[in-house]
Order: C-alpha cells, then structure tokens, then sequence
C-alpha cells in the first residue's frame, strides 16, 4: 500500500464526529486504519469514493446515535441532553420539515447545488492549479533565473552566463539548465515526434525527485561525446512500453541516436512548462551546438553570451530567504557584466519562484473567475434567504405553538438553523457532483492550463465544498432564524395576523436589492471581456488566415549537415508540394503569425555606429521562401521579395514592414537601403517594403518587422504554409505524402489551418469571456428568480388590498402600474449600487481587457438596460396575474 | 446447548452483512480491511462495505458474542502488527450455519413456487 499523506485521513477523523463518543473511543483507530486502506485502493479521481464516505458516515453516524439514545423526546431540550442529542432531535425534524414542503426544499437544494456547483467547480481548477505545492521536495526552494535586459524586460539565459552562476553562487546548492524540443523516436512502432526536454545532469536534483526506477542522470552525463541516456516519465513508461519491468537498460533511438533508458520517473511527478514525454542530457540538444557558439568548451566565444535560450532552474540552501538568494545573483551577475564588456553590458539577472513562473499567465484570470462564481454564489444565498424568509411569515404559526408548549428562543432558532443547513448540505453535496461534471466540461472546453492533467477532487476541495455550505446554510439561515424565532405567540395563534409581514418585506427588498447590484457587477464584467473579445478578433491582421494550411518540420541534421544541402532538401520538398492538386502556393518560412515562434533581434542602419544596448530598434525577424508573402496575400508595396538570384553567396536581401521602414528612414523610400543587426555578419541590403502584419499574437500588436530569404539562411527548421482551393485541411494528407516522396522518414506535426491557429490566438480570452458570461447570465435568471419571488408574494399578501381597489373602480393597468413602479424603485436601487460597484472593481479586470477602457459607458449602459428589463418582466408577470383575478372572488375568500 | 440454541433463534434471521462476516471468518481470522475485500470478492461485488456499515455491524456481532477479538498477532512483517484481528465463537458458527440452514428453506420454497407458477401460466 503507497503511504497516503495523512491530509485524507484526518478529513476522514473529522468526519467520524458523526459517531457517538463511545463508538468513536472503541473502533476510531480501526475506522481510519481500514479508510486508509480503502482510499489508498480506490481509483482516481476519487469522487466517488468520497462521497460515498461521505454519505456512510453521516447515515451509519446519526443512526449509532439514535441507536445509542434510544428516542429522545422532541421539542424541548432537557438539563441532561448532550449538544449532539439536541441536535440529533433537531435533525430529526429537519427532516421531516423539509419531507412535508417538498417543493420549498428542492427550489432550495436545487439553487444551492448551482451556486455551491459553480464555485466548488472554479475552486478545483485553482486548487490544482494555483494552490497545491508543485510535488518537489520543499517546493518552495525551487526557482527559475533570468536575464535582464537593460530595459528591464526578462530574457532567457545564455550559457557562459549560467556557468558562471554555477561557479559563483553560494546561496543555491544546485543550479540546472532545461530546454525542450521536438525529438524524432524510431524503433518503438511507427516514427513518431517526441516532446523531449535536455537537461543538465542537476536537473533532477534541483527538483529534488528521485525515479522511480533506476537512477537520475550522473555528474558528466550531459557533457558532448558522453554516452546517450535518458530518463522517462511514469505515463510514456506505461503507455508506449505497456510498464515494462525490464525497461532499464533498454535502448531507443531518438534523432537517429542511441539513447539507453536508465530511469523511470515516479507518477507522482509533474513538470507544469510542458507535456515531457523523455528527458535527454543537453549536449544532445540539437542546438547545444549554437548555444556554445559552434566551439567546444572550454573557451566560450563571445557570440555564445548573446544566444539567451536556456531555461535555468536553481534550489535555494536551505535557511536562505528568496530575497538574499536574489541580492547575490544580481551581484554576480552585474560582476559577470562587468568582466565582458559589449555583449552583456546593462544587463542584470532576477529570479522568481518556479510555480509563479509556470502559472503567471492564468493566475489573473483564474482569480477573476473565482471571485464571479462566489459572487453567484453570493446571490444564490440571498436569494434562498429570501425563500426561506417568505416560508417563515407562513410558518410562524406553527413557531407560536412550539413556542407556547415551552420551547425557549434559542432552540427555535436553532432548530430553524438546523433546517438551513440540513438544506445547504444537501445543496452542496448535489452541488458537489454538479461541480465535478462542471470542471469536467470547462477541461474539455479550455485550451490547455498549466498543470491542467492534475485537476480533480481532492481531500482540499471536498473540505472546501463542505466549509462553502455550512458558511452558506448559515448566511442564508441566520437571519431567517432570529426573525422566526422572535415569536409573538398570541398575534400569530390569531388568525389573518400581518405584524410582522413589514419588516420582513423590507429585509426581502433589501436582500433583492443586494442580487440585482451584485449580478449587474458581473453582467458588466462580463460585457467588458466580451467586448474586448470581439476587439481582438475583428482586428486586422495584415494577412489571409482562411484557406492556408500550415505545417512544421525539423530536417535530421546528422542527415542533412550543411547548409546547401539542407536548402537543397527544402527546395525540392516545395516544389512537390506545389505542385500537389488542390494546392495554390507554398512557401517555407522559419516562423509565422501566431505559431508562438521567431527571433527578435536588435538592427541599425548600415551607415551608423551600433547602437548602445536598449537603445536599438529590435525586430521581429523571420526569414522566408519567394511565394511567401503572396501564400499569405501580405501585400508587396515596393520593390520585389526573395527570388532565385538571392543565394547563399550574393548580398543578403532583405524586406522590411511599413513600421520598420517609417522608423528608420520617415518619409524615405526604403529600397536600396542597408542595414545591420546584432550576430549577423555583414549588412543587408533592403529590395522590398511589404504590409504590416501582427506576428506576436493579439496583444504584442503589430510592430517592426524584418524578412530575409530563406535561400540564404537556411536551417534544419521550417513551416510550411500552403494556400489552398478548397477546405485547408482536406489538403494536408496530399502535402504530407508529397513531403515523403522526398524522404519517406521525415516526420511532420503541427499540421493544422492557419485560421485555427490565429483563432487559438485569443483562446484564453474567449474562456474567459465565455465563463465570465456563464456566471453572469446565471446571475442575471437567479436576481429575476428573486424578484419573481419578492413581487408574487407581496402581490398574494395584498390580494385584498388589490380586490378593493379593483371593487372601488381601479383598471387592470393601474394595478400593474402600481406593482411594477414599486418594483422600479428596488430596481433603480440596485441598478445604482451595482454601477459603482463596477466602477470599484473594474481595475480586477482592467489587465484582461484588449482596446476596451474598464468604465466603458456603452457597456454599462447596455448590460444595466438589460439587467432592468428582466427584473421588470419578472415583476410584472405576478402583477399581471394579480391584476386578472377576480376582486369579488378574492374578497369573498376572505 | 439448549442455551446456545436459544441464543441462535433469538438472533436469526441474520442481516446479510452479519452473515457474510461470520462466513469470511469461518477459515481465518481477519481484520477490517481483509474483510472488505473478502467479502466484496466473494459476493462478486454485491456487498460494498464503507467502513462505518462494517464496524457498526461487528460491534454488534462482538456484543453479541457471535465473534470476538483475537490475542494472535500475525507473523511479524507479514502484515501491520497494529491492526485488530477477529475470530469467530462457538455461538458464531452454529448461528451461520442455522442461517445457511434457514435460507436453504427459503431458496426451497421459493423454487417450488416459482415451479408452480410456471406451471399454471
């Protein structure tokens, strides 16, 4: 049996207050032995199995009790009564309350399974997410290290530099490097692309995580010319080689080399940046050759302090704070700075916790949709409080006779809380299984979250859940239960008595008053991130996305080692594909729009010195094939693209955009010109202007950006974009088998439609949107529900009211009027509220809008209009209904 | 032995979980956990016991004296020396085997029933 964390079983100690004291002192420890047991067996998630705990306990817990007691004797509480029994008296007639108002009891459970649903949802998702420790040792301790740039702005790290921080630093016992790459895997069924990760031989140190099996990988292991291992994780280990025992040992072959597996990583083990599927030694990395400036150490050249692509992990000694561990590196790093002078001047190094790094783009907006679902949630209680206040005016009667027989004030009240919270645990416990369907459905909807595989139920959101139901039995309970229990006995034995009906009227304005100002917060909400949505997605892009479809490859470079060879490869791949039916144009580039890649780099005119660091203009460079920009329909403004004449050997040519050309050379043309940028040798020479086009995704926006020709930068890495007659990805099967008739080995992935791409773009917008105006539509039915519910039942106390008025001459439309112009003050009260509500929590959103201002009149306007009307339609379909009845009916019944 | 009958015919019919218990004890004595998962298999998955169901029904079977608590602990790093083991009693084996006796008038009764009621249709 794995040893549990003890988490479970003292969530499950807690549970077995249920029982009596004596059953607890003779079987407790054998109770949690065997829960151990059977939670260590059953299979995750385990939601099944804990609600089945749950549910047991509490059934076989009240039932030892009442078995234990024998039957106490209801109503009054005596001398001797333990707490428990009283309660166990109050439950039993809970029950049978809630048993006789069936319809009362399940418009409750039912509103609070939605409210406690929603929330217990969003909280698994911020738990696994945000909240549980990454499963490191002392987690805490593990941070990431980055260069920064003179302006302030993050940046990877160059390898000279992460050799220096190992030899210097003395507030870290380990440093590592990580990088991630696609890996070719052969030998293991059909060809297949790895997402491989190469990593120094610390790595698993810093992490502190042992394997599984085998071991991690030895000092030296990473260095080039050592011997090819690996390490797995647990899933790759059970899905591709079905867990086999003798997998140490065992060779498989990536990048057309031998790589022996020499561990397997326990299950337990998460890495949040990306989906590993084997860890290498980095001197496998293809591009280990690039990071060390193509020479062998030791001896870095100069050029390899400018290649930032490192991803460094450090585990701090214990006993040192963040802050000291932060305060040394800066220190080396700026003595580091000092001592190579040019290439790294101005710049500085931060660190910052591992899993604020690895959550820092979903923290915003999970907290936002947290804090939307408790306000449902909010809303929800008020409205049950409000039902529960109703039923109370029609129940006080039965108070009065339990009052009269010599219950006290504090039982009623207790007994009246007793009922709420019987009802809240119910809704929760419904509200539990609705929530697991519910992040079920938002997985399948939400593009991939960090540490996304490890959401579910746990110990922590059962306990939340639960808190989340008592804290709300109580909300919606406590005021109900001081009103109820605050009997006046011979007013409320009387017959037709109203004393206490305008008070409570008051209080169930005011609570209708709270749901409609705290729905209007989230309509609001929500408009703004749909409206920023919409922004976004109607901007232009500057080029096509319908109709290109798009794929990636990586050539073998101990297939392909030289560059004209490699150029050869691509070329003649491009003219098959060209010539595939149904296929317009196709082009290679080394990134495209939206794909998450290109290089920036820092470019000057020809004829100025270099600029200082910071102060150059840094592009967005990619470099392209002819039928580039026409694949794309990017208009050509002056001047030719890349063509046949631009090899290797002749002038490098480039093309700059209109906001590159505008910044370096206003109201010039461009063609003709030179420029130079840093770690490109030589100057290029400009032959075309084209169209701006956003690269970066939505919020980068567009920006400079610069093009050179493929021809005469050629390297293993291209995308194919391919602009096509027909539906893009009817095309792909034909590009890819045009593709192998070069190179039947030759594995693709990423093949996709550019649309798509461009339209995963706002993915996080449009969840967030999408969840946002959930939340904010089941606000916007729960605040009519509640002015449905406040209207109907004044109109049904005030039905003689009406009769006369209607009796002394009153049209049907004046008593609507009438209804509805109360209704109008308790809406404009709300309405108010909820604006300045808004206003002073827009800024929470401020960070998640795109060309949309927070306090966005439009928006508000149309969202409160909107909020109005429903509340009015609720209003008036009771008010209709009183104003059709029948006034001599009415007044004959009473 | 008259008594011990007595004491039988007082406690049957016996619960299914009781019976259960008292068969899964019959060849060994067991702990809780044993007991689950014995019972679970041989019912083929029919009795699914949450650990309170279990020790509400043993408490109930130890006062009754149908079973009772063992002094053997089992051979040491074999199993958690901690756990409490169970055994069945004298009293335990007559009333599973009077129960198995009952029921097998039962199954009788209702075959030739149900036999009948073919018959006639």
């Amino acid at each position: 049996m794995p040893p549990r964390p003890s988490r479970a079983a003292s969530v499950y100690r807690l549970l077995l207050r249920c029982y009596p004291a004596s059953f607890r002192a003779r079987f407790e420890r054998d109770l949690t032995e065997l829960f151990d047991d059977l939670h260590g067996a059953a299979p995750r998630p385990r939601l099944f199995f804990w609600l089945r705990i749950l549910l047991g306990t509490v059934r076989h817990g009240l039932a030892e009790r009442i078995a234990a007691r024998g039957q106490p004797r209801p109503f009054a509480s005596r001398p001797g009564d333990s707490v428990m029994t009283t309660l166990a008296t109050d439950l039993r007639l809970a029950f049978r309350t809630i048993r006789s108002q069936p319809a009362f009891a399940a418009t409750v459970i039912a509103t609070m399974a939605l409210g406690i649903g929603v929330t217990s949802a969003m909280f698994t998702v911020v738990n696994a997410v945000l909240l549980r420790p990454l499963p490191y040792e002392r987690p805490e301790q593990v941070v990431m290290l980055f260069e920064r740039d003179p302006r302030g702005a993050t940046a990877q790290v160059s390898l000279p530099a992460y050799e220096d921080w190992r030899a210097r630093l003395a507030t870290f016992s380990s440093l590592a490097t990580f990088g991630s790459q696609t890996a070719n895997l052969t030998g293991v069924g059909e060809p297949d692309r790895l997402r491989a990760a190469f990593v120094s031989a610390d790595f698993f140190k810093v992490l502190g995580v042992s394997p599984l099996l085998g071991r991690a990988f030895a000092p030296g292991e990473d260095q080039p010319g050592a011997r090819g291992v690996t390490v797995l994780p647990y899933g790759v280990w059970t899905r591709r080689f079905g867990s086999d025992p003798a997998i140490l040992g065992r060779t498989i072959t990536l990048n057309n080399a031998p790589f022996e597996v020499i561990g397997i990583l326990p299950r337990s083990f998460e890495f949040p940046f990306d989906e590993i599927e084997a860890y290498l030694p980095a001197a496998a990395s293809p591009e280990y050759a690039t990071l060390t400036g193509r020479a062998t150490r030791p001896g870095l050249p100069a050029s390899a302090r400018e290649r930032r692509s490192l991803f460094v992990f450090g585990r701090i000694v214990d006993g040192v704070s963040v802050d000291a561990a932060s305060a040394e590196l800066r220190r080396v790093s700026e003595q580091f700075a000092a001592e190579s002078p040019g290439t790294s001047t101005g710049w500085s190094a931060e660190i910052a916790p591992f899993h604020s790094v690895a959550v820092r783009l979903v923290r915003t907006p999970l907290q936002v949709l947290m804090g939307a679902v408790t306000l449902v949630l909010l809303i929800a209680c008020a409205n049950v409080a409000n039902l529960t206040l109703a039923r109370g005016t029609a129940r006080a009667r039965d108070m009065a006779v339990r009052a009269a027989l010599g219950a006290g004030r504090r039982r009623l009240a207790a007994q009246l809380l007793t009922e709420s919270l019987v009802l809240a645990l119910a809704g929760g416990t419904l509200g539990l299984l609705l929530g697991a369907a519910l992040t079920e459905g938002l997985l399948a909807l939400a593009p991939p979250l960090p540490r996304g595989a490890t959401i579910g139920p746990d110990p922590l959101v059962l306990a939340f859940t639960a808190v989340v139901s008592i804290v709300t039995g109580l909300l919606f309970g406590v005021v109900p239960a001081l009103r109820g229990s605050r009997v006046p006995i011979r007013e409320s034995l009387q017959e037709g008595s109203r004393s206490t009906d305008a008070r409570r009227g008051r209080l169930r304005q005011a609570l209708v008053v709270a749901e409609l100002a705290l729905s209007l917060v989230l309509l609001v909400g929500a408009g703004l991130l749909a409206r920023s949505l919409t922004q976004m997605v109607r901007t232009d892009l500057g080029f096509t996305a319908e109709g290109v479809l798009t794929l990636e490859y990586r050539l073998p470079r101990n297939k392909y080692a030289e560059a004209p060879q490699q150029w050869d490869v691509h070329r003649r791949i491009l003219e098959r594909v060209a010539n595939v039916p149904g296929i317009e144009r196709a082009a290679l580039a080394s990134a495209i729009p939206f794909s998450g890649n290109g290089n920036r780099v820092p470019v000057w005119r020809a004829e100025d010195p270099e600029p200082d660091k910071g102060a150059a203009t840094v592009v967005m460079a990619v470099s392209v094939t002819d039928d580039y920009f026409a694949a794309m329909e990017i208009p050509v403004l002056a001047g030719r693209t890349c063509s046949q004449g631009d090899a290797v050997n002749s002038p490098l040519a480039v093309m700059v955009n209109r906001q590159l050309a505008d910044r370096m050379w206003p109201g010039q043309s461009a063609i003709g010109r030179r420029l130079r940028a840093t770690g490109v040798p030589g100057e290029g020479v400009v032959v075309g202007l084209v169209g701006d086009t956003i690269h970066a995704g939505y919020r980068a926006g567009l920006g400079p950006q610069l093009y050179a020709c493929f021809a005469q930068s050629p390297q293993v890495f291209a995308t194919m974009v391919a602009r096509t007659t027909g539906e893009p990805m009817a095309s792909a099967r034909a590009v890819q088998q045009a593709v192998w008739t070069i190179d039947p080995d030759q594995p693709m992935w990423k093949i996709r439609s550019l649309a798509s791409m461009v339209a995963s773009g706002a993915d996080r917008e449009r969840l967030l949107a999408t969840l946002m105006t959930a939340a904010a539509l089941l606000a916007l039915v729960l605040a009519a529900l509640g002015v449905y519910g406040v209207v109907s039942y004044s109109v049904t106390r005030r039905a003689r009211e009406v009769s006369v008025r209607m009796a002394l001459g009153a049209s049907r439309w004046s008593i609507l009027g009438m209804v509805l112009r109360e209704t109008a003050a308790v809406v404009a009260l709300g309405l108010s509220l909820g604006v300045l509500g808004s206003l002073a929590s827009s800024r929470v959103i401020a960070g998640q809008l795109h060309e949309v201002k927070p306090d966005d009149a439009g928006t508000i306007i149309v969202t409160g209009v909107v909020l109005a009307v429903a509340a009015l339609v609720a209003a008036a379909l009771p008010a209709a209904r009183a104003a059709s009845a029948d006034p001599v009916a009415s007044l004959r019944l009473e | 032995m008259a008594s011990t009958r007595h004491a039988v015919e007082r406690l049957l019919p016996l619960r299914p979980v009781v019976f259960q218990v008292l068969l899964s004890l019959l060849d060994a004595e067991m702990h809780g956990y044993a007991l689950v998962q014995d019972i679970a298999r041989r019912t083929a998955a029919g009795i699914e016991l949450e650990p309170g169901n279990l020790y509400r029904h043993l408490k109930f079977m130890l006062d009754a004296g149908l079973i009772e608590e063992s002094e053997r602990r089992p051979v040491a790093g074999r199993d958690d020396e901690r756990r409490r083991y169970y055994r069945i009693t004298t009293l335990g084996r007559s009333a599973a085997s009077e129960e198995a006796r009952r029921l097998e008038g039962v199954l009788a009764d209702a075959r030739a029933r149900l036999a009948r009621s073919q018959g006639t249709r």
